[in-house]
């Protein structure tokens, strides 16, 4: 199986004003397959943002190392990812139109693909009748509408989602779910962490805990499902692995 | 280099939206206009009083655009949060501070062309107007200083809160701009290791003087000898690249 990404003993310490400061992660391992779906879960704080943003080479490792497609994580191989941030906040003064053309003209793609590439990912978050208004005046529901847009923009081979679902409501959230089993099935590979274990229950292939910046554990949802003989949720193992730990 | 000119064609769109511009246009229209049907010290065609205080006007706002507006560019994409997705695409942080330095100086010569032609109208329907050569090198001086202080924004951007940087680069521009000649004085009281170490100092900041054309334009001085006007493009230049490439170095090593 080809492997899409891998993260080797990552830890990142953040310095402040040059002391060093305190693990956000340490010692991480991961790797992801292609067309797999890894929910990435843990209580705030617990290190998945600062693993993601390690991932999108926004941070440097303070040891360990991190790849895509076996490359090292640089501006280039950002041409095969799509990312979702936790904080929908765009451009204000641009509408969804001209940030998803904004976007779409850093990965160098072609007018006419572009374009029409605009057009659906504004049909497919529903926001095509919104689509000539300024963000200034989006919800926040519409403004995650977007960013999940934006992600989708150079039709990624990766896409890595750090909370996707905050602020939808249940039909969006559904429509969301749909979408990412959909871009599973065209054998596109996801990362996303969530609070939402329901959703990870239902979509993911992969999920790992973390918490104090360690993976307790990494497994497949049916798996645990099965050693508890169906008796408990995802949801309910969560919480008995954060808080034994 | 087209994903640099891509994030400065996205600042320039800021300033088209945001309200700054048109507001210091009005201003600016409404005090040219005041200062045109005034009669300074009785005499009713003293056109070089307006071609002094326009100049200064159009200098003014267009400083003021310039500076609030570049200092804002990084520390927005930062505190919006926005520097995210824009970091996870083929963008490096070098293109970034490039962009941003280069969004800022565009945004600044846009306003600025605007803000001079108004004052071109005015000073021509007044008077004597001015020899074309002069308009001319008075013109590439300001984009000359609207670069400088640009890249003086944005070095400063990378290690000071918005309102020190704003203030801390206004207030070298007004010292520089008023008090220049004052500074090299203090300095012949002082011992001769000092008198080095001032002179030093005195020459690595930036001198905004050097593109101050106030007084040659309102009393239609000759024009700025060519091999000055070369040489101070060349010292604008050289000295913005280093200080862009000084931020790049510096936000490279930065925490997001």
């Amino acid at each position: 199986m080809e492997r899409i990404f891998c993260i080797e003993n990552l830890t990142v310490v953040y310095d402040r004003k040059g002391v060093s400061g305190d693990k956000a992660v340490e010692d991480i391992s991961l790797f992801l397959n292609k067309g797999e779906i890894f929910g990435f879960l843990g209580p705030n704080g617990a290190g998945k943002t600062t693993t993601i943003k390690a991932l999108l080479g926004i941070i440097t490792p303070t040891k360990g190392s991190v790849s895509i497609f076996n490359r090292k994580v640089s501006p280039q191989t950002m041409h095969v990812v799509g990312y979702m941030p936790e904080v929908a906040n765009y451009y204000w003064f641009l509408t969804p139109r001209e940030i998803l053309d904004f976007y779409g003209n850093i990965f160098d793609i072609d007018k006419n693909i572009l374009d029409k590439r605009v057009d659906e990912l504004l049909n497919m978050v529903e926001l095509d009748r919104a689509s000539d208004k300024l963000l200034k005046t989006f919800s926040k529901g519409m403004l995650q509408k977007v960013s999940f847009a934006q992600a989708l923009i150079n039709d990624p081979e990766v896409l890595i989602l750090d909370e996707p679902t905050t602020g939808l409501d249940p039909i969006s959230k559904m429509n969301m779910r749909d979408t990412l089993l959909k871009l599973k099935e065209r054998g596109k590979t996801i990362f996303f962490s969530s609070h939402e274990l329901s959703e990870v229950e239902i979509i993911c292939d992969r999920v790992a805990n973390i918490k104090n910046g360690k993976i307790l554990k990494e497994t497949r949802p049916k798996n645990i499902l099965d050693e508890k003989g169906n008796q408990i949720s995802l949801e309910k193992h969560f919480f008995e692995l954060v808080r034994d730990k | 280099m087209k994903t640099v000119f891509l994030l400065a064609r996205h600042s320039f769109k800021e300033l088209v939206r945001k309200k700054d511009f048109y507001v210091l246009l009005f201003l600016l229209i409404g005090l040219i206009i005041f200062f045109y049907n005034k009669t300074f010290f009785g005499t009713a065609d003293a056109s070089r009083y307006l071609k002094d205080i326009g100049y200064s006007l159009v200098m003014i706002c267009s400083i003021i655009l310039c500076v609030t507006f570049t200092a804002k560019q990084i520390p927005s994409e930062l505190e919006s949060k926005t520097i995210y997705p824009l970091l996870a695409k083929p963008v490096s942080r070098d293109q970034l501070v490039w962009g941003k330095f280069l969004g800022g100086l565009f945004m600044s010569a846009a306003s600025f062309t605007i803000f001079f032609i108004v004052y071109l109208i005015f000073i021509n329907l007044k008077g004597e107007g001015v020899k074309g050569i002069l308009m001319f090198q008075a013109y590439i001086f300001s984009l000359c200083l609207f670069t400088l202080l640009s890249a003086v924004t944005v070095f400063f951007s990378m290690f000071l809160t918005l309102s020190a940087n704003i203030t801390l680069t206004l207030l070298l521009f007004f010292y520089f701009s008023w008090y220049n000649e004052s500074l090299r004085s203090l300095l012949l009281d002082e011992t001769l290791k000092m008198r080095l170490f001032y002179n030093l100092l005195f020459y690595a900041l930036p001198h905004f003087e050097f593109f101050d054309m106030k007084t040659r334009l309102a009393h239609s001085w000759d024009p700025i000898p060519l091999w000055i006007f070369v040489s101070v493009i060349a010292y604008t230049l050289i000295y913005s690249t280093l200080l862009v490439i000084s931020s790049s170095a510096l936000f490279r090593r930065k925490n997001l």
